[in-house]
């Protein structure tokens, strides 16, 4: 009680060995320099049969990929498309520890296709390689919507409606 | 200190003593004022097999006592993806989407059509895709299920039927390599991952499942090498009685010959990623044609020239430059294809790319040295990139003209007793006609200790935890919890 009432008074409960170190936090031992901690989870490139396909819909918005990135050297996000023809991989940032994926930024068609998310890291001289199966959805309104500015010659009857012209059965 | 984990004794103490740890029972300094943060957190679980990843609602930190952070303990739950009669069904893509973006979960059922997932027990709408969406076989769309801890009812795969259809003009000419999608009737957010191109003679075939609606929408291919706008059939019961054949009639709309080319402002060609999307009318004939956005995407060829045919309409065409290069900016280039027209050149000449400055400072005015710095476009491409801040506190360099959200990750402090920064944002706005330096000062900032829990208040070790403004969500700050003597235990920034 004694002790209790001198902490109390100090306002102050030590208790031994937290935290290791103030200023400088012994690193953690699962946490070494690569990446780690990503979000969503990494579930492989699709040519190893992925177990986490990641759904990329036009109407999420950005999806945020996120992994905790220590004492990196280079760090690289790639975006691989799979089983569209003639189409690049295209490099989206570099040296961040999260990219948001917005649905326009990725190469476009018209139907579902597969793609991969790469996350290169380069540190404490390994190369790390994290990757997410995607697929990316076409949202149906797309086709019918106005450019996201709209043209100036286009005539009243022209005008795209937002809410997609259609015909009937 | 219970070194399993446990750690109610602790939580007890807590409630009735001021509770400072370590170094800072040494300090003398004023107790910080409290505040409100919010959290999220990243669970990997052991080998990364396990979903806990989960929001928090906001959270108050007192200045003195450690923050606690409850984690909600998720269920495995198990499913089975069946055929009509009975059958398991392998392979298929199962997609959960729950409430908020760490709710979207996913997964493949086995062989057997067997499915398991660690969710976090709610409501959740379910995508059952035969082909992940990719292919021929239609997915079904299952709406608002509570999965809880167990076995699920199982999933039931609708037995298909053919559809046949032929995309053809109104000239009765056959339209070769047209695209055509399955909707579910009335959602254009729920394609059916059903996809079939029409053939040399303008014919197509799909299955799904009988007599439900559907939307079908017909376009071009994504390298616009097929001139034709998008055309929707609504609401149509499939397949077609008696078993007709869908018929998607084209009008035959004046074309026009587009040669591009892709060059710097000095008049250097360069190779590049060219994005093409117009408005094409409706015609007087073709009636099932009401008017449609065509779109196509591709590479330039190596001399950074492109070609399309294309129908009647109004164009935009853009540019963009590679991540690698910010030397040079996004080209944009409107064009009309009128009746009449046969050829239209079109030249995407890149601008020069714009000088940037970026100046940090902490909070007593002091530039920050060494500050990481997190660049995002926000438009497209949206491309990100890292840089770190001088000797001055700042940094200056080549970006592509745009609007910028910065992210500013103060370096850790090594001084002993300092107070480390958390992150800041701001925005660049590199569109501005004589763009300002961006300068952002540190918020004075407290260490904060904290406690997260599970079930039977256990510490959870090796969590990701994001600290973030609760109001805009931006980050303050990420750590992870103590893998080692002190499970659960984590120390964070948060600015005053």
């Amino acid at each position: 009680m004694i002790l209790l009432a001198i902490l109390v008074e100090s306002a102050c409960l030590w208790i031994p060995g937290y935290p290791p170190d103030k200023a400088e936090p012994a690193p953690d031992p699962s946490d070494p320099p690569g990446s780690s901690h990503c979000s969503p989870h990494a579930g492989g490139p699709w040519r190893d049969d992925p177990t986490r396909p990641v759904l990329l819909e036009a109407d999420t918005g950005a999806r945020r990929f996120h992994c905790r990135i220590t004492e990196p050297d280079l760090v690289t996000w790639t975006i691989r498309p799979v089983g569209l023809a003639e189409r690049s991989d295209y490099i989206l940032a570099s040296g961040v520890s999260r990219i948001d994926l917005q649905s326009d930024a990725l190469p476009w068609a018209p139907h579902p296709y597969k793609a991969d998310l790469e996350l290169a890291v380069r540190a404490g001289g390994n190369q790390q390689i994290t990757s997410w199966p995607l697929i990316v959805l076409p949202h149906g309104d797309e086709f019918f919507l106005p450019l996201s500015a709209p043209l100036e010659s286009a005539t009243p009857n022209e005008t795209p409606d937002a809410s997609g012209p259609r015909s009937g059965e | 200190m219970n070194t399993q984990g446990r750690v109610q004794p602790l939580l007890i103490i807590s409630l009735s003593v001021t509770l400072l740890l370590g170094a800072d029972c040494e300090e003398t300094s004023p107790i910080p004022p409290a505040r409100d943060f919010g959290v999220v957190l990243h669970d990997p679980g052991p080998y990364q097999q396990s979903y806990r990843s989960q929001p928090g609602p906001s959270r108050n930190w007192d200045g003195t006592n450690l923050a606690y952070v409850e984690m909600t303990a998720p269920v495995t739950i198990t499913g089975e993806v069946q055929h009509e009669d009975g059958s398991g069904a392998g392979g298929v893509c199962v997609f959960l989407d729950g409430s908020g973006e760490l709710g979207d979960l996913s997964g493949i059922a086995d062989s057997q059509g067997l499915f398991a997932q660690t969710v976090l027990p709610s409501t959740y709408d379910l995508a059952v895709a035969p082909d992940c969406f990719v292919g021929t076989s239609s997915a079904q769309y299952l709406e608002q299920l509570v999965l809880d801890e167990g076995a699920a009812e199982p999933w039931i795969l609708a037995d298909v039927s053919p559809v046949l259809g032929q995309v053809v003009d109104t000239a009765g000419e056959a339209v070769v390599g047209a695209v055509v999608s399955v909707y579910q009737a009335g959602r254009p957010d729920r394609p059916l991952g059903v996809t079939v191109n029409s053939d040399s003679l303008g014919n197509f075939t799909f299955d799904v499942p009988a007599g439900r609606r559907y939307d079908i929408v017909v376009t071009g291919p994504a390298d616009g090498s097929v001139p034709i706008a998008p055309i929707r059939i609504d609401n149509q019961v499939l397949p077609l009685l008696a078993g007709l054949i869908m018929k998607i009639e084209y009008p035959v709309l004046p074309t026009a010959v587009v040669l591009g080319s892709l060059q710097l402002t000095g008049g250097t060609t360069v190779t590049g990623r060219v994005r093409v999307e117009g408005w094409v009318p409706a015609a007087p004939h073709g009636p099932q044609f009401t008017g449609g956005a065509f779109r196509a995407e591709f590479e330039t060829d190596a001399d950074g020239r492109w070609e399309l045919t294309l129908p009647r309409g109004n164009y935009r065409a853009k540019a963009f430059p590679r991540h690698a290069d910010r030397s040079i900016g996004t080209a944009v280039q409107e064009f009309e294809i009128a009746v009449g027209t046969e050829l239209v050149e079109v030249d995407l000449t890149m601008p020069g790319s714009t000088i940037a400055r970026i100046e940090v400072r902490q909070s007593n005015g002091n530039p920050m040295v060494g500050a990481k710095l997190g660049i995002h476009m926000t438009s497209p491409p949206y491309y990100s990139y890292s840089e770190t801040t001088g000797a001055d506190g700042a940094w200056f360099g080549q970006l592509i003209p745009d609007i910028y959200e910065v992210e500013v990750i103060p370096p850790e402090q090594i001084e002993t007793g300092e107070q480390r920064f958390a992150r800041a944002h701001g925005q660049l706005d590199l569109l501005a006609p004589s763009p300002s330096p961006l300068d952002i000062t540190l918020k004075r900032s407290d260490v904060v200790d904290g406690f997260l829990y599970t079930v039977g208040q256990t510490g959870v070790r090796g969590v990701h935890v994001l600290l973030t403004d609760p109001e805009t969500g931006e980050i303050w700050d990420d750590t992870v919890t103590n893998d080692g003597e002190f499970p659960g235990f984590f120390r964070a920034t948060l600015p005053r």
